[in-house]
This record gives structure tokens, sequence and C-alpha cells, in this order.
């Protein structure tokens, strides 16, 4: 029985050889089969067998063979050239930076099944903000039949090959030593724009993981600092673009200009891809953003408590100055009392308590309290009933109160009207639990949480700014959370503003100015990331209480409008 | 157009199997297997155990294969099937080990018949022909498929190329047809695979090799990055001079690093058969294969 179950031979190139190996125990199978008459197969399934392997032939070195494993989904052709690029011309180590939108976790997704189908990577570590690993596990499971597992207890480093987890979390120990301990096949790591500091804990941590392949996302153009970016490459291919003393010589004229633009572009372009929404070959139709602004007349009563708590405000604003504090209650309350009467309430309530000695002061606050509490009708309130029954569709109505929160949603109930209520202070759990309620059952979704990441609404089309965040980049992470790929109708913003108040001179004057800018998806949010809002409010605030003409308060707000629409302009 | 294709597959492989159809809908099957698939399919190895100690009538599943989403009730409730799914990859590994070889024989038609001189028709006579079905894997770390289908005359070494399409289009059957004789095989089994392999090899000649060339410098690229990897990880090391790792065991590691590379990104190129079988074809068939049908 001395069989040969296989041959080899091999092709001579120049410098190596190509072995070459037979498969050859059949022959033996068939011997037997033949000479014992059988058992044989049925023909039909013979040629099924046939056909399966004409299917999943692969017809070319370059051709993505994942494309035919993806149950639920059908990528955009820029992405399926994004991943192609990953691995062909970049051999796995890249950054990619798509502007938002054009799902940068599809591109990723893809590559991560392309090396699992060609059996090039097994341990697999993907690292994302918090609020995002459930996501991530669930896009990467459901779209990719990628067996992805969310870290939550320390005996899954070791036992799953595919780990999505919070960065947070890993980077201390006891995670961060089981990390270390591993060698994968390839990292993911989202927002990685984290990354643009080597000194960081972030930098140093992801640089020490042991990895072959590497995948950086992040949104941010990166090329407004090239530091960040040697830091993030660096990452990549340590040594591609040399020591920072010599890349600086060589590229930089200063920290954020370089000598050769084109060359920097060039290197760039080796380990970055970055799809842009105007590319010509982006082929994804964008929904608009409809905005509509519904004025709110305020019932004397509602005037009586705007005009006391204004008045409060100014007054009081010079000897609160030296403590933040009270200044910050000031600014509160000034925007809650466009809010709701509960939210202010709440703040005057508070303010007393801690009011300490001063009986004027308690006075004063007292007389406001007996003000609020003659509002009987909230005109704001009953606009938003009005406004939700012509909808008749799902609406989100953000605000920035919880006090005000609550009000509406029994507000709401007593009307007729299904809700949910969503916090920043709810748990994961809680809050995938409220989206899907939303999602499947509720009409209305009440939120204050809107900045964090990992609400996806893209089934509704509706918004009601109920209030409104006096810094734009709060506005736009609100219209973010549905204005945003996956979006199939135009959205519809709807903004209460109250006549004569500082709210209708702030919507006005900087919202809608800077709303004005571009009407697409999401590229006001990446912008106003990078610009510096943390002085804003306070200075908008100045402006108020200095000004008593309200003409002038225009002028100097739109001023200040002009100022941020420059800077939008550089930045884009 | 996809749900087309898997639909069509898996509902000739249920029916050659001898499942029971119980429901057709414009997006769904709802089908009980037979023993066999359910063996297969359903992963329910001590119930079939069971089912062999204890002499129990075996109970087989049904199943609701869903094709079409979209063209189903809301209330069905049964298991998606696409390209990608997990099920349909069973289907086809199913197809695979139950599909592998097979003797058939060409079945008579009255043409080919001829008459004695007493009327009595002349048997037909068969020659035996080998058919594989080969699939050459080009591999490094990317791949490439070439689908080879060969058949050789086992009578007079004649050898045929895109043999099965041929084969496709001609009336065979398992059982050896009245009034028919076959010749034996003057050339072995093995020396007939020999053959096809030659002919293989001269294809895989032919071909172009920039695909392995290319490879062997990204391995070159990717074990330089290595070895300088672990330069640095020793210069840390050292400057550090906390924990040294003995020199050994860092080069065992990174022996191992760059033999995993070298395996995965080492060009290579593997000739295995998908399928094969024996055919007893008349001597004109294949010439006239194109007016079948």
């Amino acid at each position: 029985m001395n069989q040969v179950l296989t041959k080899v031979h091999s092709v001579n190139l120049r410098k190596n050889t190509v072995p070459i190996n037979f498969d050859q125990a059949w022959i033996h199978d068939l011997q037997l089969a033949f000479s014992q008459d059988g058992p044989w197969d049925n023909w039909e399934v013979f040629q099924l067998a046939h056909e399966a392997e004409e299917l999943l032939q692969v017809k070319d070195f370059e051709q993505l063979q994942c494309l035919d494993h993806l149950p639920n989904l059908t990528p955009f052709p820029h992405q399926i050239s994004t991943a192609k690029r990953v691995l062909n011309e970049m051999h796995g180590r890249a950054i990619l930076a798509d502007e938002v939108g054009l799902g940068k976790t599809i591109e990723a997704g893809l590559i991560i099944k392309e090396y699992l189908i060609r059996g090039l990577a097994k341990k697999i570590l993907v690292l994302v903000p918090a609020s995002l690993v459930l996501q991530w596990t669930r896009e990467l499971s459901q779209k990719f039949a990628i067996p992805a597992v969310a870290q939550k207890k320390e005996w899954m480093w070791d036992k799953y090959d595919i780990i999505v987890a919070s960065m947070d979390t890993s980077k201390r120990n006891p995670h961060r030593q089981h990390i270390m301990n591993q060698h994968y096949d390839l990292l993911i790591v989202d927002e990685a724009h984290k990354l643009k500091n080597q000194k960081t804990k972030n930098w140093e941590f992801i640089n020490s993981i042991k990895k072959k392949y590497v995948l950086l996302l992040t949104a941010t153009p990166l090329q407004n600092d090239i530091t960040e970016l040697y830091n993030l490459v660096t990452i990549l291919k340590p040594g591609q673009l040399g020591r920072y003393s010599s890349f600086q010589k060589e590229h930089m004229k200063d920290k954020r200009s370089p000598r050769d633009k084109h060359l920097l572009q060039q290197e760039i372009e080796k380990v970055m891809i970055r799809n842009r929404r105007s590319d010509k070959n982006i082929e994804i139709d964008f929904p608009k953003r409809i905005v509509h602004t519904i004025p709110i007349e305020l019932t004397p009563d509602e005037r009586e408590l705007y005009l006391g708590i204004t008045n409060f405000v100014k007054k009081h604003y010079y000897t609160f100055k030296g403590d933040i504090q009270n200044v910050l209650a000031l600014i509160t309350l000034q925007r809650e009392v466009c809010s709701s009467r509960d939210a202010a309430f709440i703040t005057l309530i508070n303010m007393f308590k801690k009011s300490g000695g001063s009986e004027e002061l308690k006075n004063q606050i007292l007389k406001l309290v007996q003000i609020a509490k003659k509002v009987e009708v909230q005109s704001k309130a009953n606009a938003i009933i009005e406004l939700i029954k012509k909808i008749d569709d799902k609406v989100i109505i953000f605000t920035e109160y919880r006090a005000t929160q609550e009000f509406l949603i029994s507000k709401l109930t007593e009307n007729g009207f299904s809700s949910v209520p969503y916090r920043g202070g709810f748990n994961r759990g809680k809050k995938d639990w409220m989206m899907e309620l939303f999602q499947k059952k509720k009409q209305v979704m009440v939120a204050t949480e809107a900045g964090g990441e990992g609400i996806n609404l893209q089934f509704c089309n509706q918004i009601i700014n109920y209030d409104m965040p006096w810094n734009p980049m709060r506005v736009e992470q609100r219209i973010g959370r549905v204005h945003r790929l996956g979006q199939e109708r135009d959205v519809n913003i709807y903004n209460l503003s109250t006549k004569d108040t500082i709210e209708e001179h702030i919507l006005y004057l900087l919202h809608e100015k800077i709303q004005m800018f571009e009407n697409v998806i999401g590229s006001l949010e990446t912008i106003l990331e990078k610009l510096d809002f943390s002085e804003f409010e306070n200075n908008i605030f100045e402006l108020i209480v200095q000004t008593d003409d309200q003409n002038e308060l225009r002028e100097q707000l739109m001023q200040v409008g002009e100022q941020f629409s420059k800077e939008i302009s550089t930045n884009s | 157009m996809d749900h087309v294709w898997v639909r069509n597959y898996i509902e000739r492989y249920l029916e050659y199997h001898n499942c029971l159809f119980l429901e057709r809908g414009p997006g769904h099957t709802q089908v009980k297997l037979s023993v066999e698939v359910d063996k297969d399919l359903t992963n329910r190895p001590y119930y079939w155990t069971f089912v062999e100690r204890t002499g129990t009538e075996p109970e087989t599943l049904t199943m609701n294969f869903i094709f079409d989403q979209e063209k189903v009730d809301s209330n069905l409730r049964g298991e998606v099937v696409s390209f990608g799914s997990e099920r349909l990859k069973q289907f086809f590994n199913a197809a695979k080990s139950h599909g592998k070889a097979v003797r058939l024989y060409q079945q008579s038609t009255s043409r080919n018949l001829g008459y004695n001189s007493r009327k009595i028709p002349h048997a037909t006579k068969l020659n035996p022909w080998i058919g594989v079905n080969y699939k050459v894997e080009l591999l490094c770390d990317k791949k490439k498929d070439l689908l080879f289908s060969l058949g050789m005359n086992l009578s007079n070494g004649q050898l045929q190329t895109a043999f099965f399409p041929k084969l496709k289009k001609i009336n065979l059957t398992p059982v050896l047809p009245a009034n028919t004789v076959t010749s034996p095989p003057f050339i072995t089994f093995r020396e007939a695979a020999l053959q096809l392999e030659e002919y293989l090899l001269n294809e895989i000649h032919n071909q172009d090799f920039t695909w392995a060339i290319a490879a062997y410098e990204r391995l070159d690229q990717e074990i330089q990055q290595v070895e300088a990897y672990y330069v640095n990880q020793q210069k840390q090391s050292e400057n550090k001079s906390a924990v040294f790792q003995k020199q050994g065991v860092v080069d065992v590691e990174k022996d191992k690093r760059v033999a995993e590379i070298s395996w995965l990104y080492s060009p290579r190129i593997e000739v295995k058969p998908i399928n094969y079988g024996v055919f007893y074809l008349d001597e004109t068939v294949l010439k006239n294969v194109e007016y079948l049908n």
C-alpha cells in the first residue's frame, strides 16, 4: 500500500521557486470504489458540488473574496475600493479618514472580513469609545457575520479571538496586561485622533500593542497639524517618516504648514485614505435639512417671569462675577426661562438654598418663585402638541434641561402621545432599550443627551429643538443623530423660538447663520469640533448683560456670528 | 437575482435527497428533512445516536427557509438563507461531500442502434472515460483559483478539456442500460491521472507569475519589519535595564513570527480535485455533443 498521496513539482522564478502540490489521494479512493462497485454518489449532487466551487471561485488576486460572504450588506463602490487599497497597496496598515457619513465602519468591516477569509488574521482587537462598543459588535456580527464579542469580563481577553473593547477600560490594568501579552493580527482603533500626541497615555498604549495590521479610524482631516499626522503614521509604520527631527526639517515650515504641500501629500497618501463627500465616485444621495422656525408668543404671565428673571440676572451678574458657581447659575437661569417654567423654578429654589445670609437676595428670589408659580399655560408646550399632531410621524424633542424633559413627558402623556426619555445618565443597556422602544413602539423621544455617540436615529426625520443650546456644536450634534448615513428622507428641524427674548436673538443670528453654510451631512460637526467654544457661552452672556439696547445687542451678536462663519470656512 | 440562485440551489439539494416539500411561497420554502439531510444540517448527534440505540422511529425536523424576506409574511418564522450565511455554506459542504465520485453510463437512444440481419439491435458499446474537475489554487497572502475540467478516454488516451460542460448535455444514468456492453479500461486510473496532471503542469507553467514575484517581495518586506521590530525591542529593554529578556527567548519568538509570515506569504500552488468519476460513453457522442438537446 505504498501510495504516493501528493506529488510536488515547482516553477522556477529567477530568484525563488514556487512549489506545486498535487493532491493524489483521490486516485486510490476512485480505484477502491471502482473495484467494489460502489458506493457511488448522485450525479445531481455531483453537479451541485461543482456549481458551489464555480460560485466560490476567486477569479483574480485583487478581488475581495469577502464580498460573497456578506449576508445583509451591499457596500458602496468607494467602500470597496478603499478596502482593496488598504489590502493591496497599504498592506493592512492605514489611516481611514473619510469625512463623516461615508461609512468608515463598513470599510473597516470589509477589511476585517477579508483578512479573516484569507486566513491572514485570527486574533483581532477593536478599540472604540465605550458608548460604541455594543454598536460595533452588533454591526460586525450582523452585517459581516464576524464573530465579534463585546469585552465585559477579564477572562474574555484570552478566550475570544475577536474582541471589541472600550479604549478607556483597555488601557488600564488588569486589562492592559492581558492585551500586552497577546500578539494581535489586526488592531482597529476608532476615534484615532485621540492618538495625535505622542506624550499621551493613549498613544503610548496603542504603540506598545503587538500587532501585525493596524487600522486607525478618524473623521478629522489632520491637515492642520502635521505633528499630529506624524504621530499617527508612526504608529502604523515606525520609521516610515523617519525620525521626527529629520521629518521636521524636511517637511515642515512651522507647526502647521508644510514646506511642500504636494510632497507631503504624496507621503500621506501612502498611508491614509480620505474620501470626501464631494468626490465624484461617491454615489450616496444625501438628504437635505429643512429648517422651520416656530415663533412662540409668551403669555403675559410668562412674559412677567422672563422679564423678572432677566432683570435679576443683569442686576446680580456683577455682584456674582467673582463667584463662578453663581455666575453659571445665572446663565443657566437666563436660558432655562426660555425653556420651561419648571426648569427655572428648580434653579431658583437651589439659588434660594445657597443664598446664605442675604435677606434681600432671598426676597428677590422668592418674588420670582411667586411669579413662576403663577404661570399656568406654557406656550411652548402647547405649540409642541399642535406641532406633533401636524407632523404625525416619529419625532425627537431635544431639550437641555431634565426638568423640562420630565414636564414634556407628562404633557405628552396627557395629550395621548406615547414617549420615551433619553438621558446621558442612562447606562448602555438602558440607552439601547429606549432606542429600541422608540424605534418599534413609541412616537416621541424626549432627549437631553445628544452629544453621546452611539445613538443612531436615522429612521426618524423630525427633530424639534425645544430650547436652543447656545453652542452651535451642540446643535449640530443633535441634528447629526438623525441627519447621517442611513437617513433616507429629508430631515425636518423645528426650532421653537420665544419672541422678544434672548433665545430669538441666539437662534436667528447664530444658528441660522451657521446652518446656512453647508447643507451636507455632518461636515459641520467635524469642523465645529475643531473650533474653540469654551469661552463662547460666557462671552455671549456678558454681551447680554452689558447691552441694554436690543438693537445694539443684535449688532454684537451678529458680529460674533460673522466671526464664526469665517472660522468655519477656513477650517473646511 | 441572488435569491433566485440560492433558492434554486437549495431546493435541488433537498429534492435530490428526498426531502418532503410542505409549502412553497414566493419568498420561502417549508420542507421536512430526510434523515440524511437532517443529520448533515441540524447538528443533533446525540439524537441520532439515541435513535440507533433504541431503534425508535426517527423524527426529522421541518425547516422554513426564507430566500426573499420582502416577499414573506412578517409572521413567518424561519431562517433567512442568502449569500454569506452559514447555512448556505453548510449546503455547499454537504454537496461537496455527497457529490464526490460518480460512475455513469451514457443512456442509449434508438439513434445509436443499428440492426443486424435478423433485426436484433446491436449492443451499444461504451468506452470508459475518467473525468476530473480540478481546482488549481495560486496562493500567497492573496489567492486566485483556476478551474479545469478534464477527461481522458481510458481506451486510447485521448484527452478532453472542458469535459464537464459536455457531460452535462449527455443523458447519463447510474445503471448499466439494457443491451449495452462496456469495454474494460486500457489505461489505469493512476496512469490517466498522471497524464491529466502533466496537462495541468503545462497550463500552470504558461501562467503569468508576476503575482509570485510580488509576493516574495512582500515577504521580504514583512520579514525586514519583524527583524527591525525585534531589534528595537531589544534596544528598548536594554535601555530600561529592568527585565532583560534573554537573547534566546527573543530569538525563539522572532523565529516563530518569521516562520508564520513565511508560511502565509510564500507563493505556492495547490492542485486538488473537486470531484471525479468514471463515465462510459460511446465513440461519437463527444464529437456530436453540440447537437444534443
